[in-house]
């Protein structure tokens, strides 16, 4: 199936990789991504996360799959050096071309672990994996591709270091159109003396200098059009917050706005190369006395993931042209809503009341809404079966949960709270503000109407109606 | 108001919050300052010779990249360093993966210093910087290479202008568009007054390489080329020492044609066949390459063997015209720095021997080894012009005793007294052993002097005359005398055998009754009159 092809590099890739799952799993942008994720270390929790975020892994992934690949056969070479991985000792030819080449200091570099911060070493390891059968077979797919994006930086010794020989390995697959998405320096690092395993923020500066030297060289005339981001030096808004990371921290995600900022690439590069031909490389505008700007900007019309594999079938309409701010508060409700119905003693009260079991003075179908309950016993048989089935709809519940908040904390974590805000006051989050009263008024006011009748042939499971119940909470949140 | 979500940036940011074109070159203050320049910090392994380039690209004399490719250029052209062409394809894992991040990096070749008891390499070649520096040679390796090519700068100094000046006439220079070639017009500013009289492109230099580089398109507008190209490294009397080596016998090995001397030993070796893998270019592997070999005897057994030469080396013409190089001595001097030194060396040999005139081989051989053909004025020099060609026959052609006419003289003889006589348009003794015509030149296919004398009557006239000829002074002069009207070409080798031939240290007087009886022979259409001064014949 033809679709856009998102290939992260590295860790800026990661980031990147991460802002787009988000905005795919809440539809600002379409669900056609495919990803295509290469760091040497894929071992780091960040990878962890991008392989499986929230859960979501395989055929539920939103970028189809999150592998993150090594750029070379870690099983072939092991733990070797450098040195190790391309000099053969019988042949002193190769070890004489090897030492004109490369500085003595890059010998000892553990390649699987990373390139510590070494441009030149990660593109020299990175041609080693690019012409394994594997890794063509990687980049298959992408033949099919509608377009290209690049995502990565020119910053450390990975993505700086692999990006252009991919392009140049991308380009044997396929010539259509592809974008790159590449981040300058973005953060910075505490440590101020070089060691080994580590980079300076010298280190950043030189690296950044040299790559996009390169990258206006050699790699800008081999890719469609390209857009620049990096963090504004000695900049601070209310979005615009410096990082500064310790060793090992940059193994876990660090959220931050330029990472969105990169993502909106997704959704203006095409229209931009078919006005500007001619135009090879963008920066973005960014308006300090209206930050929001990205909040209120047009995105794509995606249907998001939370409706997937529901049990009703009008799940995947588009909600039509919504700016990312409803989509988020939208988010942000199903979240409030679905941490009521799987809060503890909710769900001990649900298994109760289906399941047979110490029924509560106060359990009744009239704690989460008539409709849910048709949509169950609708579902379901009684006894057992029906306390199983329940059991699997909370469990689902709390999935979807993790799953928003996935997207929810990492908006939350960018914008400010009154960023998120409707611009216009929002009604429905300050009431939701009121308690557990408010909450189930709420939910039954949006599932009203909305239970599931199933067939005696094709009853629904105790998940789909979970997605269905949280895709009506949706729907009516984004309708507000 | 806006700013661009860049680390930095000089310039206007639109206040519409979005996209907005940086333009297609790098922004102002972006640039890495090229005195910083870490090679390791660009994203290839290639870095120092993107480094390397930029810095020549930029024009940064003092930068130490650019002091080293300066050092390592002059080093070449000193004759101090020594260029070892290769291939990344041989070199296992490393080679592969370089090969794959650069296809057109292949071809490089390792520069070498030969001390005594070690060779280390101080450089390798690449196409935008030609040379670049190796990253483990220490400040006092460069001291040292440094104090070696000292005492020849002037010489390098000498070369380099003189192939600047080839490349820039070829249409193969352009300082704008290709950084090495930039570097080099600093390097030849900075290096005050060129003497250029110091070493000669032409006969002081032996070509190493090829190197695989840009230079420039022959029209400036569009982007440089690729092209083979060689370095000329100082050698001194190179051009001497091959011509002198065209007098030896050429000979046949497996992978190369030999110059065998007098002892049998070769005094020359040029490369033939290169052994490279399927789609190399044997252009690459060295296929061309001239090695002189000083073996203590003299290189001449003889006439040259040139037509011999030739043919061996046609592996070589080949190559070269698979990499679309023309081979004929007019584009290998219009373009000397494409071709490997054989065949540069005997292009140059051959310069100066004029369209249409045939010399003999032997003349032939003299005019490559740079003997101006003298005045026809002269009498040891004559010439028959037949149609478009003129034939040309000398005595003696600079130092060099030839002996063309004398030898046409002893024909001239052999028919007068009745020894030679035609027999299906073949001057002949009767047993068919033609005493004309022999050899043609390699250098142009249809050079072939009909009057040039076979290697046997040219051996008796270098020796001493026979006294049986001696004897005949009243014959001599008759000779003198039937061709003193004739062709010019006749006379003078009338006249030049007989002063020969009569041994009496001056020339032979015309005198006594003409030829009895006259023959027809036709030389290519032209017929001249041969006297017989005896009845019959057979």
């Amino acid at each position: 199936m033809a679709s856009r092809f998102l290939i992260a590099v590295g860790g800026s890739g990661q980031h990147i990789a991460l802002a787009v799952t988000r905005l795919v799993y809440m539809g600002a942008l379409e669900s056609d991504i495919q990803l295509i994720a290469i760091d040497p270390d894929n071992k780091q929790p960040i990878s962890q996360r991008l392989e499986s975020p929230a859960g979501m892994s395989g055929k539920n992934h939103p970028l189809k799959q999150g592998q993150v690949y090594t750029p070379f056969d870690l099983s072939k070479y092991g733990k070797k050096t450098f040195a190790a991985m391309f000099v053969d000792e019988s042949n002193p030819d190769e070890r004489e071309l090897f030492e004109s080449m490369f500085e003595e200091h890059m010998d000892s570099i553990p390649v699987h672990q990373g390139m510590y911060g070494t441009p030149c070493v990660g593109a020299t390891v990175f041609a080693e994996g690019a012409r394994s059968a594997s890794f063509a077979n990687l980049l298959a797919p992408v033949q099919n591709a509608t377009s290209v994006y690049i995502c990565g930086s020119v910053v450390g010794g990975t993505g700086a270091g692999i990006t252009h020989k991919l392009i140049s390995e991308l380009r044997r697959h396929y010539n259509g159109p592809m974008f790159g998405v590449f981040m300058l320096p973005w953060f910075k690092v505490q440590n101020t003396t070089a060691t080994v395993g580590t980079i300076t923020n010298a280190d950043i500066q030189r690296n950044a200098t040299h790559g996009l030297k390169y990258f206006y060289e050699h790699t800008i005339p081999a890719l469609t059009s390209s857009v620049l981001v990096g963090y504004p030096e000695n900049f601070v808004s209310q979005v615009l917050r410096p990082i500064t990371v310790g060793t090992g921290d940059m193994g876990n995600e660090q959220p931050h706005f330029l990472h969105l900022i990169a993502s909106h690439g997704f959704a203006t590069l095409v229209k931009a190369s078919l006005a500007h031909k001619d135009v090879k490389a963008y920066a973005i505008a960014h308006h300090p006395a209206a930050e929001d700007w990205l909040l209120s900007a047009p995105w794509e019309n995606g249907t998001g993931l939370l409706g997937r594999d529901c049990a009703h079938t009008d799940t995947m309409a588009s909600p039509g042209a919504l700016d990312l701010r409803t989509r988020i508060r939208a988010h942000q409700v199903v979240l409030n809503l679905l941490k009521y119905l799987t809060a503890d003693k909710r769900s001990k009260e649900l298994l109760a009341f289906y399941g047979g079991g110490v029924l509560s003075v106060f359990a009744s179908n009239t704690a989460w809404g008539d409709d849910l309950h048709a949509s169950i016993v609708n579902s379901t048989e009684k006894g057992e079966l029906r306390k199983t089935f329940v059991k699997e709809m909370i469990n689902e519940f709390n999935i979807i949960a993790q799953e928003v908040e996935l997207c929810v904390e990492w908006a939350q974590h960018m914008f400010p709270a009154e960023m998120l805000r409707m611009p216009h006051g929002d009604a429905l989050l300050d009431r939701l503000k009121g308690g557990e009263a408010s909450q189930l008024v709420e939910l039954r006011s949006m599932w009203k109407g909305r239970g599931i009748s199933s067939s005696q042939t094709n009853k629904p499971k105790g998940a789909q109606v979970a997605r269905s119940h949280a895709k009506f909470i949706l729907d009516a949140a984004l309708k507000v | 108001m806006a700013i661009a979500l860049l680390h930095s940036f000089i310039g206007t940011v639109p206040d519409e919050p979005g996209l907005f074109p940086i333009g297609n070159t790098i922004p102002k203050g972006w640039e890495p300052d090229p005195n910083t320049y870490q090679p390791g910090a660009f994203p290839t392994p290639y870095g120092r010779a993107e480094a390397t380039a930029l810095v020549l690209g930029t024009g940064q004399p003092g930068v130490p990249l650019f002091d080293h490719f300066q050092w390592l250029l002059m080093g070449l052209l000193s004759g101090v360093l020594r260029v070892v062409p290769d291939d990344l394809r041989r070199l296992d894992n490393l080679g592969q993966s370089l090969d794959l991040v650069d296809p057109e990096a292949r071809y490089f070749a390792r520069i070498v210093w030969d001390e005594p008891g070690k060779t280390t390499t101080f450089g390798v070649t690449y196409r935008t910087c030609l040379l670049w520096s190796h990253a483990r040679r220490t400040t006092d390796d460069w001291n040292r290479l440094s104090n070696a090519i000292a005492p020849r700068r002037s010489i390098a100094l000498a070369l380099l202008a003189q192939w600047r000046e080839t490349l820039h006439s070829a249409k193969a220079w352009s300082a704008q568009a290709v950084p090495w070639q930039r570097a080099i017009e600093l390097i030849l500013q900075q290096g005050g007054d060129v003497r250029t009289d110091a070493a000669s492109l032409r006969s002081d230099t032996a070509h190493q390489g090829p190197l695989y580089v840009l230079v420039s398109a022959e029209d400036p507008t569009q982007k440089p080329r690729l092209e083979w190209l060689y370095l000329p490294v100082y050698a001194k009397g190179r051009l001497q020492q091959f011509r002198s080596r065209l007098q030896a016998k050429p000979s046949k090995t497996s992978d190369s044609a030999v110059l065998l001397d007098a002892s049998g030993a070769a005094c020359a070796r040029i490369s033939t066949l290169p052994q490279v893998a399927a789609g190399a270019s044997k252009l690459a592997a060295g296929i061309g390459t001239l090695e002189i070999i000083d073996t203590g005897a003299a290189a001449g057994i003889g006439a040259p063997q040139t037509e011999e030469l030739a043919r061996l080396l046609e592996p070589v013409r080949q190559a070269l015209k698979e990499a679309g190089r023309s081979t004929d001595p007019a584009s290998i001097r219009a373009a000397p720095w494409a071709y490997p030194d054989a065949l540069r060396l005997m292009a140059f040999l051959q310069e100066g021997i004029a369209e249409g005139v045939i010399l003999s081989n032997a003349a032939h051989m003299a005019c490559i080894g740079g003997a101006q053909v003298p005045d026809e004025s002269s009498d040891q020099v004559a010439s028959l012009q037949i149609g478009q060609q003129k034939l040309v026959l000398m005595d003696a052609l600079g130092d060099k005793g030839l002996f063309e006419l004398r030898a046409l003289g002893l024909t001239l003889y052999r028919v007068f007294i009745g020894e030679l006589g035609i027999k299906q348009g073949v001057l002949t003794t009767g047993v068919n052993v033609s005493v004309l015509g022999q050899v043609s030149s390699p250098f142009a296919a249809d050079s072939k002097n009909p009057l040039e004398s076979a290697a046997w009557v040219t051996q008796i006239v270098a020796a001493e005359p026979p006294l049986a000829i001696r004897k005949r002074f009243a014959t001599l002069q008759r000779l003198v005398a039937t061709y003193e009207n004739a062709e010019p070409m006749l006379a003078k080798s009338a006249r030049s055998f007989a002063a020969w031939a009569a041994d009496r240290g001056a020339s032979v007087a015309p005198l006594g009754k003409p030829a009895d009886r006259n023959l027809s022979f036709n030389v290519g259409g032209q017929v001249l009159v041969l006297g017989v001064d005896v009845p019959t014949f057979d």
